[in-house]
């Protein structure tokens, strides 16, 4: 009876998201996708170039150095979160006292920001000054320049995030075991099953759907890095942390090159995709919904 | 061979013990060096207990960068950025869950589908947008966005339509049957019944917000206009302030987002745990 007013407000309600979209979100991917075809620097003028920044990109060593780097922290990233933030919910996973203040310390680094985050471990490790080499020192050991050593500032950098992100996933995991069946956890402890064949054949199958969520999310986000490479590393030493993100910003606005900017965006997105779809291929092999 | 209960639980404990000391020791270490005066620092480093207490980096951090006006500037970007999306986002939840139209299915799609898209994609023409509307170089730019939904609202969407649904459709018709009009029922009988995921939308637009690094370093270049978080970057780049003021600077930038998860611990939890059930 109301079906007619009831379109005007249907776009009432909906105004505000549907000119959002199509000003911050499609508009702009469509002309993300126009500017990757244009040689353009922020104040000249556009020309259309075709695909050759795309070309360009195939040929210039930086660009595959930031992805390869990208790929190195993710590989670093996504399962050290995992396996730490699923190891720390079973053990939450049980009735002990004290239980919602040790989870509630685990998620506080995720509340801050990836900036003060990359800031307080750049002065934790900080040689000869920061606390970690303090703390090494009064027991004998002499601490690496961690993040000035080109082969352990990736890792240094993964696990920074590593610290942040665990926290975050811990709770998710936490929620998806509240699923995992009881009765069958307990036939399997009287027919003497040990704790680790349990966990493999009881509770991984069940929160499943939850590891197939936390794995494409922690890839994307992995994928994204900058905030922390930027701040603690400006991309050095030697290269070792540029990932992709920091050098597409560093093309957009340092270098003013916004067209290859534009197509490294769109490079990086397909391989994420790409890499989301072979995670989605794989699910029926390893994610069992209910 | 099994563990006893007790030893068991003793072991747990030690683990959980040893993870939370890796977890607070780096936090630990910022708040000590913040307190901590420079000559101290400088001569030993930093050490897990301060022998000396001083506020004096802080003022420091005062002199080296405009950190009070970037503290104003972050409290009015994302107060703006969370009363924009909560509006938006339950104005977009409410379409997509009382009414039902053809292409809602469609949109709500697209909505989910945005969490996919990185902001990378759409960095540069979105510069170049701001740019264009004279935007850059203004706090606006940060917030306005919000308003329409942004490319992070679809979180708050998704929560807030799941939220609607669960709602019984008698209340609403009982509302329309007595002249309430939609927005009428969605003021008064939707959105109270709701509040609980309400707070959770707030809690996740102010952390979105606050603690927000590319967008400000990509949009605001005038240093008096920068967040506290993108007023990071200039930290690094400051060799004459020593690290005394940069962990003072650190902490102040967390405090607001920490004291939030002290007060809202509850929905912090929420929102991880409602992240993970769309999937």
């Amino acid at each position: 009876m109301h079906e007619r007013q009831d379109r005007w407000w249907i776009t009432a309600f909906l105004a505000p998201y549907i000119i959002g979209f199509a000003l911050f979100i499609a508009g702009p991917i469509v002309f993300s996708l126009i500017m990757s075809g244009s040689k353009w620097s922020l104040f000249g003028s556009a020309s259309w170039v075709g695909l050759s920044n795309y070309v360009a990109l195939l040929r210039d060593p930086m660009f595959r150095r930031s992805l390869v780097n990208t790929a190195y922290y993710g590989i670093m990233v996504v399962p050290g979160e995992i396996v730490a933030a699923l190891f720390i919910a079973v053990l939450l996973n049980r009735k002990l006292k004290c239980i919602g203040l040790f989870r509630a310390v685990y998620f506080t680094p995720f509340v801050m920001s990836l900036a003060s985050v990359a800031l307080l471990w750049t002065w934790f490790l900080s040689p000869n000054f920061g606390l970690l080499s303090n703390l090494l020192m009064s027991v004998g050991i002499v601490s690496p320049g961690w993040l000035q050593t080109p082969a352990l500032a990736m890792p240094t950098i993964a696990a920074a995030s590593i610290w942040r992100n665990t926290g975050y996933y811990t709770v998710i995991f936490l929620a998806g075991l509240q699923a995992v069946p009881t009765d069958q956890l307990e036939a399997a402890q009287v027919d003497g099953a040990s704790p680790w064949r349990q966990f493999w054949s009881i509770t991984l199958p069940a929160i499943s759907p939850t590891l197939f969520f936390v794995l494409v999310m922690a890839t994307l986000w992995a994928g994204q890095a900058i905030e922390l490479p930027y701040l603690m590393t400006q991309g050095g030493p030697e290269l070792a942390t540029l990932t992709a993100v920091q050098y597409i910003y560093m093309n957009a606005f340092q270098y003013g090159n916004m067209g290859a900017a534009a197509a490294m965006s769109w490079v990086l997105f397909l391989i994420m995709i790409a890499v989301t779809a072979v995670y989605f291929g794989s699910q029926h092999k390893w994610v069992f919904y209910e | 061979m099994r563990m006893s209960r007790r030893s068991q639980a003793t072991l747990i404990y030690a683990v959980l013990i040893a993870l939370a000391i890796i977890i607070l020791l780096p936090v630990w270490s910022m708040v000590t060096t913040a307190f901590t005066p420079e000559g101290i620092v400088f001569m030993d480093g930093a050490r897990l207990w301060p022998s000396k207490l001083t506020f004096e980096n802080f003022r420091k951090l005062g002199k080296a960068f405009p950190f009070g006006r970037w503290y104003v500037n972050s409290v009015i970007t994302s107060t703006l950025f969370t009363v924009g999306q909560v509006i938006s986002c339950s104005m977009t939840a409410f379409a997509l869950s009382y009414f039902s139209f053809r292409g809602r299915d469609a949109l709500l799609l697209v909505v989910l589908g945005t969490i996919m898209l990185p902001f990378q994609v759409i960095m540069v023409p979105l510069f170049w947008l701001m740019k264009t509307i004279g935007l850059t170089n203004s706090l606006v730019a940060l917030w306005l966005p919000a308003f329409f939904g942004d490319i992070t609202g679809s979180f708050g969407i998704f929560l807030l339509r799941q939220a609607f649904l669960q709602i019984p459709k008698e209340y609403s018709e009982a509302a329309r049957l007595d002249g309430a009009n939609p927005f009428k029922v969605f003021t008064s009988i939707y959105l109270p019944m709701v509040r609980p995921f309400l707070s959770v939308v707030v809690v996740f637009s102010f952390m979105t917000s606050w603690n927000d690094f590319i967008r400000p370093i990509v949009y605001i270049t005038d240093m008096d206009l920068m967040t506290v978080t993108g007023g990071l970057s200039f930290f690094q780049s400051q060799w004459s302030v020593s690290w005394g003021p940069l962990m003072a600077g650190t902490l102040l930038a967390t405090l607001p987002t920490l004291v939030l998860y002290l007060v809202a611990q509850k929905q912090f939890m929420q929102m991880a745990v409602s992240a993970g059930i769309k999937g």
